[in-house]
């Protein structure tokens, strides 16, 4: 069976590092990008199966980046979980408005995330 | 003579006074005789004494003067008598009667005749008795002796017969026996003197009859001498004419006669006679005219020819011209002539233009030449007269058609060069032939340096040096043809030239012909290349091609046509097989199309959509062209069939694409705006308009920075372009714009480089208003102010209270407690607040975030994982524990100061221990490519300072250095003393701070733009800001992006209690 790809984007090292570490290690092919701009260019060589990004990052945040993705055909349609930091309640209306996205606020815990990336995933299946 | 009696014993001695070349001479002489030689008139005296010669022999030109010599000789007794031969030059002026010499012959003689002569006279005078009445013998025979006496030593007539000796002569008896002969006559006659002797006329002239000799001899006889000629056959053969001359002596009754051989000169005579003859048919028969003139003009002859040249009908006419008058021709003068001709003697060669008796003219060549008599007057003037009208004619119709020839060449598109073959040299060579060879004008001589000047490369200089001289030699026509050689040009160029050599071996000449077929033959290898790739390029581009015979509606299909349309391929379709692939809507436009383009010619050019047997819908693009006969009746419908269901797919979705693109840009709250390189706007969405207040039309196509107020507009132009070369892009920030319309609001600006494809960038900046955020952040400011200013009016108004009210400072005490507790509170008060936590919050997550998620992977990897891979998470947990217990520690910090709890208390400080201190753990972030210098000036040992917060400073300040320098260079470090305050300077070569950056510095949380790679809080600089506010100090900067920072901070004394 194929592996989906996940791909991260997350500017803290430690963070994403265990993201990849742990996605890795459940099986998941895994590409990941320092900010927004990388993950673009990544995006023109492989479109992935599912995207996990932060929304404070340096040059284009978080949700500037799903911004872009939407306005792609090619990536509209990827699932997209926010991992935000910003517990407050604008954060997370805004990424409930900008579209299907999922969001997780920081520190999360690991089955949470599996479970939600899962659920993402097999929605965009069905 | 003496010796006369010892004569037949001894051998006849010959002396030569004369020179080496006669010595050779009188070795010839037979061994018969003695030969002795002198060069001198006394040596021959001598000789002449010792040796009694026979006969001297004296060269006139060897040893002085040969009559001197030859009289001294013979003034001698002992020579007197010796006969003496004189030979002399034919020019030399010889008065040969005063000549003391016996006989004087003339230089050159042939030896024969010599030896001859002087055998004759040793023979007379050895046998002085033979002949008796020798005196009459030798006067007869044109000899005089001198001295009268028979040894014949009078010199005159004898030397004459010596001088003659090719001349034969003879003396024959009456009898008809030769009595003497001479070797001239015998070698003449064919006999050798011996048989001569011995034999009588009859016998050498066998082929006349002896009677008739006879009556000859009886003639001769009767008429004393007769002089005739005869031929004669010789021995050998060969027929000779001789002339004898014959005289009759009655005295010795013998015949005296002369021999001649005549032959040559009757063959030269009868020559002259026939070629007088034949010049007179010359004469009368040329075509060439010949004159003779009087020097006045007057025309004495003319030859037929001439006379015909000249149009006139007789001589007698033609005389009637007086060549004075009327002159030759005009060209060339009458005087001219006459005094050329006379001064040189002859013309030869004139050529000019003569009048003919009707007045036309005609072109001659003439040759004259002077007759004079001895006085050297002028007689007559012969010349000769070619008409040369034909020839001159031809001559300018060659020069016509060698400058046509030339021009053509010139201006022909080949090149043409002419070489002879035995000695390569070039004889012509036209400016195209060089031009196409790309060589300099007049650089080829020779074969050899067209070689060298055509073929820069050696190698290929040879091969094609080989490979000419071997296809001439060949002989073969078609090898002297060459097609496409290569030519490196000087300039680096190559082209392709075709030539052609045209060998004429019997001029010796070699033809060569080239043409420049570069163009044509790069065309040909293009062709070549299409041909072989449109097959190729069919199937790619997946093109067929058809072909409709109008009459029988029968379709003709290309290979790529059958995939196309999905029909099984091969099998003849029909146009109504090719029809029912079409729905009917494209059907009906399909036949429209078709029999416009037969009824209107009209292009045809159309897309369909086709339904292939198998269901599958494509789209097709088909082009077509109509082919008529010669009434302009449709005869055939032919055209390609290009499947075009990739790009229309391609198309709709792109369009599909576009569509919802249009619609997130423009429902975006944000204002988004696309720039060019050049900041020229592209691209605005209704959001963007709005915040800057432009409608769309009068941003699109403008610079960016039209929006902006002039002053603004101008930096900002400049630094967008500075930004888009060094990829400067990629930024956020919030900053106070002030529109065109004088309007300033906030915007938080947050730009991205797009790069669809190299050197093909856009921005796309995002706009965002946060005015209204700013302004609540200045009225809070605003707020806070006045506040501050409230407390100081109340202080003040408190002090003059307290002044006033001195036994009232106990109360006073308690309100400024109460007042500052209770303003204080206000200030800590407000959204100045909830952004602070609202970063600290993010600041913190992050680390729990890592240590959260390294904790979870190693309870659920326990057993999975290796125990140096667990040991890197737990690391990372400390790691982030450490960070945030720091973080922690920066935010108390941070936080005390602002809530006004951070205590200054200053002590006695040894600042130099303390920074020894602080340097010593500085080290942990300072690497290899750093240079740290320190240099203290301070003036005492101690200093009443606030010892922890001057460590918060330094310790930050340092830090920083060091870690904004990530490529090294130099920290420097100055501790200095002035005015009673502490001066810390700490610089550094490293990022800088981007100017736009500079006043948010010391905010909390705030990082500059160019820091996104080092990690860092951002609370660093506003605890130094705090702490040094605290110590009622000053801190500065100074900062460079790319060149590096300094700070400066002075920080006073405290206030002892």
């Amino acid at each position: 069976m194929k592996k989906n790809t996940i791909m991260i984007i997350e500017d803290n090292e430690s963070v994403r590092e265990n993201l990849v570490t742990l996605l890795s290690e459940e099986g998941f092919e895994t590409v990941s990008a320092v900010n927004g701009e990388a993950a673009l260019n990544l995006l023109n060589l492989k479109l992935p199966d599912l995207i996990i990004c932060d929304v404070l990052m340096p040059k284009i945040n978080g949700f500037e980046f799903y911004s872009l993705i939407l306005g792609n055909e090619k990536t509209a349609s990827i699932p997209f979980l926010f991992l935000t930091a910003k517990a407050d309640k604008d954060a997370i209306k805004k990424a409930e408005s900008l579209g299907s996205a999922k969001y997780m606020t920081k520190p999360f815990k690991i089955d949470d995330l599996l479970e939600t990336i899962n659920g993402a995933l097999q929605t965009d299946c069905n | 003579m003496m010796g006369v009696n010892s004569a037949q014993t001894k051998k006849n001695k010959i002396l030569f006074i004369g020179d080496n070349s006669e010595l050779i001479f009188a070795n010839a002489f037979p061994s018969e005789y003695e030969i002795f030689t002198a060069a001198s008139a006394d040596a021959a005296v001598e000789l002449a004494r010792t040796h009694s010669p026979d006969i001297i022999l004296i060269d006139l030109a060897a040893a002085g003067n040969g009559i001197e010599l030859c009289r001294q000789i013979k003034s001698k007794p002992q020579s007197l008598n010796i006969p003496v031969i004189l030979a002399a030059d034919k020019d030399s002026e010889l008065n040969f009667s005063e000549a003391s010499a016996d006989v004087v012959i003339l230089k050159p003689f042939n030896s024969a005749g010599l030896i001859a002569g002087l055998i004759e006279m040793l023979r007379v005078g050895n046998s002085s008795g033979e002949y008796k009445s020798g005196e009459g013998f030798l006067s007869e025979t044109g000899l005089t002796n001198k001295s009268g006496n028979t040894l014949g030593a009078g010199s005159g007539r004898l030397s004459r017969v010596l001088m003659t000796a090719m001349d034969g002569f003879w003396i024959v008896d009456e009898n008809g026996f030769i009595a003497d002969v001479n070797e001239a006559a015998c070698s003449m006659l064919g006999y050798k003197r011996g048989e001569m002797l011995n034999l009588k006329i009859t016998d050498i002239f066998a082929e006349k009859s002896e009677s008739k000799i006879h009556g000859k001899m009886a003639e001769i006889i009767s008429a004393g001498s007769d002089k005739f000629e005869t031929r004669h056959t010789r021995r050998d053969g060969c027929k000779i004419i001789v002339e004898i001359s014959l005289t009759w002596h009655p005295e010795d009754r013998l015949f005296y006669g002369f021999i001649r051989d005549i032959t040559e000169a009757k063959k030269t005579q009868s020559a002259l006679v026939e070629s007088e003859s034949r010049f007179r048919s010359l004469y009368e028969n040329s075509s060439i005219g010949i004159y003779r003139t009087t020097p006045d003009g007057r025309i004495v002859m003319a030859n037929p020819a001439l006379v015909k040249m000249l149009g006139f009908d007789s001589l007698e006419e033609l005389s009637r011209r007086n060549l004075e008058e009327v002159g030759f021709e005009p060209a060339y003068s009458r005087k001219k002539f006459r005094e050329k001709l006379e001064s040189e003697g002859e013309i030869k060669g004139l050529e000019a233009v003569w009048h003919r008796a009707d007045g036309t003219e005609i072109y001659v060549r003439e040759n004259a030449k002077v007759f004079k008599d001895e006085s050297g007057t002028a007689l007559y003037y012969e010349g000769t007269v070619e008409d040369i009208s034909h020839r001159k004619e031809t001559e300018q119709e060659i020069i016509r058609k060698n400058q046509l020839i030339t021009a053509i060449l010139e201006h022909a598109p080949i090149g043409f060069a002419v070489n002879r073959i035995s000695t390569g040299k070039i004889e012509y060579v036209g400016s195209r032939f060089e031009e196409i060879y790309g060589v300099p004008r007049h650089s080829l001589h020779s074969v050899e340096s067209f070689f060298e000047e055509v073929y820069t490369d050696p190698e290929f200089r040879e091969i094609m040096r080989e490979r000419t001289i071997s296809d001439i030699m060949s002989g073969d026509t078609s090898r002297m043809h060459w097609d496409n050689i290569p030519i490196t040009l000087r300039s680096g160029g190559k082209k392709f030239v075709s030539a052609m050599n045209i060998p004429v071996f019997d001029q010796d000449l070699m033809v060569s012909v080239v043409r420049d077929v570069t163009e044509q033959h790069l065309n040909e290898i293009a062709l070549l290349e299409s041909e072989k790739s449109l097959r190729e390029a069919q199937r790619i581009a997946s093109v067929g091609s058809w072909e409709n015979d109008l009459a029988g509606n029968a379709l003709v299909w290309s290979d790529e046509m059958y995939r196309i349309m999905g029909l099984p391929h091969g099998v003849p379709v029909k146009l109504a097989d090719a029809e029912k692939l079409f729905p009917p809507e494209e059907l009906k436009r399909l036949r429209n199309a078709i029999s416009n383009a037969i009824l209107h010619n009209s292009v045809y050019s159309e897309d369909y959509k086709i339904i292939r047997p198998d269901g599958e819908i494509r789209f097709i693009h088909d082009e077509g062209e109509v082919l008529r006969d010669e009434n302009g009746k449709a005869v055939k419908f032919r055209g390609i069939t290009q499947d075009i269901t990739g790009r229309k797919i391609t198309e709709e979705i792109l369009a599909e694409s576009e569509l919802r693109f249009r619609s997130v840009w423009e429902s975006s709250k944000d204002g988004m705006r696309l720039t060019d390189k050049d900041g020229i706007t592209t691209m605005v969405n209704e959001a963007y308009c709005r915040l800057v207040g432009f409608h769309k039309e009068d941003l699109v196509g403008q610079p960016f920075s039209a929006i902006y107020f002039p002053e603004q507009s101008r930096k900002s132009i400049e630094s967008y372009r500075e930004r888009y070369t060094n990829n400067g892009f990629d930024d956020y920030y919030e900053r106070e714009f002030i529109l065109q319309n004088g309007v300033k609001k906030w915007f938080a600006v947050s730009n991205s480089k797009i790069e669809f494809e190299k050197d093909n960038a856009v921005i796309l900046s995002i706009f965002r208003d946060i005015s209204d955020q700013k302004l609540t952040e200045k009225v809070l400011g605003q707020y806070r102010e006045e506040l501050e200013q409230l407390v100081e009016a109340r202080t003040l108004e408190l002090k003059k209270a307290n002044i006033r009210l001195i036994g009232e400072i106990q109360k006073k005490n308690e309100y400024e407690l109460i007042l500052k507790h209770s303003l204080e509170k206000e200030k800590e008060a407000g959204d100045l607040k909830d952004k602070f936590i609202s970063n600290t919050s993010h600041e913190f997550r992050t680390p729990l975030t890592a240590i959260l998620s390294s904790v979870e992977l190693l309870r659920r990897f326990d057993e999975k994982w290796p125990r140096d891979k667990k040991e890197y998470f737990f690391e990372k947990i400390i790691n982030s524990i450490d960070h945030l217990i720091s973080l922690l520690d920066e935010v108390l910090t941070l936080s005390r100061a602002d809530s006004g709890k951070l205590n200054f208390s200053p002590a006695d400080t040894d600042i130099e221990k303390m920074i020894g201190n602080l340097l010593h753990e500085i080290e942990a972030v300072k690497k290899p490519e750093h240079t740290f210098e320190y240099n203290s000036q301070l003036k005492r040992g101690t200093y009443f300072i606030d010892e922890k917060l001057l460590r918060s400073v330094l310790t930050n300040l340092l830090t920083n250095a060091f870690k904004y320098s990530p490529a090294g260079g130099k920290v420097r470090f100055i501790v200095n003393e002035k005015n009673g305050s502490l001066q810390f300077m700490v610089a550094d070569e490293g990022i800088g701070i981007p100017e736009p950056d500079q006043k948010f510095l010391f905010e909390p949380f705030f990082r500059s733009s160019n820091t996104i790679d080092i990690q860092g809080s951002g609370l660093g600089l506003s605890i130094v800001y705090k702490a040094v506010n605290i110590h009622n100090g000053k801190i500065d900067f100074h900062s460079e992006p790319g060149r590096g920072s300094v700070f400066t901070v002075i920080i006073p004394e405290g206030e002892r209690a």
